[in-house]
């Protein structure tokens, strides 16, 4: 190896990265080659107090599990408060849904979740509203997915059928990697972020399973639905979660915004 | 217990092993946060953001073992929506004096903070693969499959992070000397 092939190659050399014959490689150049040994001391070094860092930001306020048992608001609300409830909700009943028989063979099994229980015995208010939610299943644009009735008031039919298919059709845009549709289908601030990170949109394909979608809930002007779904490829550990917000733009529903949780 | 343990009597409701989780992890993330967010009530919100999913997500996490890597891509996330509602704004080349925060205490000796001041001269994709690999541990490939870009990609921006580093520290000790 040459010295610009080592000096490539140091940080991961000093992470015990590399495979063992380039290990070698590496230590060898270092005993014969002073000015990488250099650069290699700077480098660990570096790293070294790289790690210190991570203790060095002590926060003035921090975390206690009466965060979650008293339901408190988040400090920076993003004016979702009735969307935040219900996303919290689709997520104690994202396992239900296993009753459903008619998408039964589209989700793999999942472990049955004793959080549900410690919730609801610690949180009344959120038991009742458990219980008061009803599940059906509903084929949007060709798929048949799981839709929790969160929202209440409940907008319009046509309305609420108009934000989900967008928001499905926003998501196989995602799953097909069609940037072109992906634009087309958002509002110009979309688009400008779009453009500047895409691969933000882009999922890494394989098939994709709809555990859950919510009824569509109003903030202001803004459209809210959440969509619960999981693939082979991008999050291969667990479920995980798109929230959308959509805006009319004169009589064309387009999606404003989306983000990414687990 | 260890980390797959306590995470297994976290999914059982177990709060006292939730909260160790957290004491175990919260610093690291917190600096995480901040290498991405800047160190505001942002980066702290998104920390409590992600321990309150991560309780209530918990019964969906296959792998025990995969919890930090989980909690960091939950972390991550967060992270980037916050960006994105910023509108689209970048983080400021000149960000605010580290020290200055009211959501934290900055700690440590003098050099760590000449360290972060030099951290927090680069921009946020050099940022945040160094607190990735540095403040979370997570390998190249981790953190390639967590930005959604190939390795060579993270592998290139750490190697210029730590020029850049090596660089910024380097004019420092140079002006104290003049000085």
């Amino acid at each position: 190896m040459n010295c610009n092939e080592v000096r490539e190659a140091l940080e991961s050399y000093v992470a015990s990265d590399l495979d063992d014959a380039t290990t070698e490689e590496v230590a060898e150049h270092l005993l014969d080659c002073s000015a990488c040994a250099a650069e290699y001391d700077r480098v660990r070094n570096l790293v070294g107090d790289l790690k210190g860092l991570r203790e060095a930001y002590v926060p003035r306020e921090v975390f206690d599990m009466s965060a979650i048992r008293t339901d408190a608001q988040p400090r920076t609300s993003w004016g979702w408060k009735l969307a935040t409830a219900s996303a919290l909700l689709i997520a104690v009943l994202s396992l239900s849904v296993l009753t459903i028989p008619a998408v039964a063979e589209t989700l793999r099994v999942l472990p049955v979740s004793e959080k549900l229980v410690s919730l609801k015995a610690d949180n009344a208010e959120l038991e009742k509203k458990v219980e008061a939610l009803e599940i059906k299943v509903k084929e949007i644009e060709g798929q048949k997915v799981p839709i929790v009735e969160t929202a209440d008031p409940k907008l319009p039919a046509e309305v609420n059928d108009a934000v989900q298919s967008l928001a499905m059709r926003f998501i196989n845009a995602q799953y097909a990697g069609d940037l072109k549709t992906l634009k087309e289908l958002g509002t110009a601030k979309l688009q400008a972020d779009l453009a500047k990170h895409p691969n933000d949109y882009i999922r890494k394909g394989g098939k994709v399973n709809f555990a859950q979608m919510t009824d569509v809930s109003m903030s202001g002007d803004t459209y809210l639905v959440f969509v619960r779904l999981m693939d082979a490829n991008e999050w291969t550990d667990s479920q995980y979660q798109e929230d959308f917000e959509i805006k009319k733009v004169g009589d064309i529903y387009l999606v404003d915004f989306m983000g990414m949780d687990a | 217990m260890d980390e797959t343990e306590l995470v297994d009597a976290a999914r059982r409701g177990d709060t006292r092993a939730f909260t160790t989780l957290v004491r175990q992890h919260e610093r690291s993330l917190h600096a995480t946060a901040c290498s991405i967010l800047g160190a505001g009530w942002d980066a702290s919100d998104a920390v409590q953001d992600t321990f309150v999913t991560a309780w209530t997500k918990l019964g969906t996490l296959k792998e025990p073992a995969a919890f930090p890597a989980w909690l960091t891509r939950i972390l991550v996330n967060r992270c980037h929506t916050v960006l994105r509602k910023r509108h689209g704004e970048i983080l400021a080349a000149d960000p605010p004096e580290p020290t200055l925060s009211e959501a934290y205490d900055v700690v440590g000796p003098e050099a760590s903070l000449d360290l972060l001041a030099a951290l927090n001269t680069l921009d946020r994709e050099h940022r945040e693969v160094v607190a990735l690999r540095y403040f979370r541990d997570l390998k190249v490939d981790e953190i390639a499959d967590l930005l959604g870009c190939p390795s060579g990609t993270v592998k290139s921006r750490i190697n210029r992070a730590l020029a850049k580093l090596g660089s910024a520290l380097c004019d420092e000790s140079r002006t104290e000397v003049s000085l």
